[in-house]
């Protein structure tokens, strides 16, 4: 069941109605129902490996807290356990093609298998992990019911494609007995919408685009395009699914976090990352980076390289292996292959030049006496964030590093002698996308500008409200992409 | 103590006035990287270990709320 399909709405429609007329204290339990409806639905027996490691989750953190003495080593027995599911399941095939040829010297050897894996586990298990270590910090008491537990794992709006979230930020959200806020109920209706809109109407239609450009291996000025495309295309359908599922939880009464910031007027690739996946971010924050910065090993050389005089120098290599650790987590979660691990290190290895050439940059501004203060050059620092990301995108999409090589070296070739509307879409169809990213444009500069654009359309008159409400229904009935050749159910980030 | 925690602070962010802050990271003035720099300059100086466990926001939040993080470690 997928989240943009007529299924997924009436299974909604009828666990909200059910939700709300059971009584405040046991609404969880209906809540629960449905995530377990939800991921049979789509994972069948596998919902099983959820199960399970929903259960060792709750009892390692039990398990924490009865027996102190062994509190570490249940800490550390649960991230291995929880982990090694996903490891096995995900990435057995990429480890053995790594190792296999270095211990086959040995006469040994990891076989290859294909497993399908349940829906979520790449989201779930960092989910679980953050609260085993979370309980270990002392930042939440081990939930005693089970079943609770078990709610906030397979909470079937975030299961798919998240954002991640925590147990310690979520328990109140979830199980608290609130009452119904029909304002609220209402602006969840817009966001959803809005949803639709990014992901029916611009990312289904510039996917159909961008897998021809891919497909054909064009270059020069369609395959520049193509690149633009795919940026757009992901975000519209990463963070389009993200507000569904948020309004879909809104629905329900329970915020889920944010996970995108409008990314696109990012100034750097730090405040990039800051904006996009924030959750994602967060995560390899507090469980990646701090701990291996704080670790006695870090601090020790941290002590050592004081001594250098050169302040960048040290905060480079402060910085430097923790952040390593960051960007490799970040590319392999995206997936079990080389391409992934280029992808993070691509990025780490920007930010660590960032660092070192900071220097260098400032001596240039000053000399050139630039004024970093103004617009003009805030919108050169956005339009440089934004190729970056784009180039970035380009290794992302491609099929491994090859494609990859090779269609970098296509964006300085000739064109192909097609144009733009010869790769699937229509004039028509390019039309469509801009007037709809030129309103994603203006609802997000809005926001950029602490403007809450919900709250003031709800404080609009009934008219002129129920004609956004009837703009943006028709819009996605209208203008959402339902044809053959396309997969709408096939949200790119529900892959990982 | 509280005079060296505010030099430790200028020398990773200068420009601030570390005396009227009171949500050095939910204001922005403290991002990760600076706090494992500021914790691994705390940690030098007043001879503790600053754990993970010890990164709440609360603990510095303010140099009042750093200055007692460090008298709890020492």
């Amino acid at each position: 069941m997928s989240y943009v399909t007529l299924q997924f709405l009436i299974f909604v429609s009828v666990l909200l109605i059910i939700y709300y007329i059971c009584p405040r204290k046991y609404r969880w339990i209906t809540l629960l129902l449905g995530n377990l409806y939800f991921f049979f639905s789509i994972s069948e027996k596998l919902i099983l490996y959820s199960i399970g490691a929903t259960f060792i989750t709750y009892l390692m953190a039990i398990l924490m807290k009865k027996k102190e003495k062994y509190e570490k080593k249940f800490m550390i027995l649960g991230i291995v356990l929880v982990l090694g599911f996903l490891v096995v399941l995900k990435y057995n095939n990429f480890i053995s093609s790594l190792l296999n040829p270095l211990i086959g010297n040995f006469g040994l050897k990891i076989p290859y298998a294909k497993f399908i894996m349940p829906a979520g586990i790449s989201y779930y298990t960092l989910e679980m992990i953050a609260y085993i270590v979370d309980v270990h910090r002392k930042r939440t008491e081990p939930e005693r019911n089970f079943f609770k537990l078990l709610t906030f794992f397979t909470y079937f709006p975030k299961l798919i494609e998240g954002p991640f979230s925590r147990y310690t930020s979520m328990k109140e959200k979830m199980f608290s007995e609130k009452k119904f806020d029909y304002e609220k109920f209402k602006c969840a209706w817009v966001l959803i919408g809005y949803g639709f809109i990014k992901k029916l109407i611009i990312a289904d239609r510039l996917g159909i685009f961008v897998n021809n450009i891919f497909k054909e291996n064009v270059t020069g000025f369609p395959l520049v395009i193509g690149i633009i495309a795919y940026t757009l295309q992901l975000y519209c359908d990463f963070s389009g699914c993200i507000d569904i599922v948020s309004g879909v939880s809104e629905l329900f009464g329970i915020q889920l976090p944010c996970n995108f910031r409008r990314p696109f007027f990012s100034q750097s690739i730090q405040e990039f990352w800051r904006r996009w996946h924030i959750t994602l971010g967060e995560w390899l924050k507090d469980y990646v980076f701090y701990p291996i910065s704080l670790s006695k090993m870090n601090m020790k050389l941290n002590q050592n390289v004081r001594k250098i005089k050169s302040k960048y120098i040290v905060n480079f290599i402060i910085i430097a292996f923790p952040l390593l650790f960051v960007w490799l987590a970040n590319g392999i979660w995206h997936g079990p292959s080389l391409k992934y691990v280029a992808y993070g290190l691509y990025y780490y290895i920007l930010m660590m030049l960032g660092v070192l050439l900071k220097p260098l940059f400032d001596k240039i501004v000053k000399l050139l006496r630039i004024n970093t203060e103004v617009w003009s050059f805030r919108l050169f620092k956005i339009v440089r964030t934004i190729v970056i990301v784009c180039f970035g995108m380009l290794l992302f999409r491609s099929n491994d590093l090859k494609q990859f090589f090779e269609l970098t070296k296509g964006i300085f070739e000739n064109g192909i002698g097609k144009s733009i509307a010869e790769f699937g879409l229509t004039m028509k169809d390019f039309n469509v996308c801009f007037i709809y990213l030129l309103v994603i444009f203006g609802v997000e500069l809005a926001q950029e500008f602490g403007i809450d654009v919900r709250s003031k359309l709800n404080e609009q008159n009934l008219v002129f409200r129920w004609l956004v409400y009837l703009l943006i229904i028709f819009s996605i009935v209208i203008f959402g992409i339902y044809g053959s050749g396309y997969d709408a159910s096939s949200f790119i980030y529900g892959g990982f | 103590m509280r005079e060296e925690i505010i030099e430790i602070l200028k020398q990773i962010k200068p420009g601030v006035d570390y005396e009227k802050q009171t949500d050095l990271i939910g204001d922005g003035i403290l991002e990760s990287f600076d706090l494992v720099t500021l914790i691994s300059l705390l940690n030098n100086k007043f001879d503790i270990y600053i754990t993970v466990a010890d990164l709440v926001p609360e603990n510095f939040e303010s140099v009042t709320t750093i200055e007692e993080l460090v008298n709890r470690l020492k």
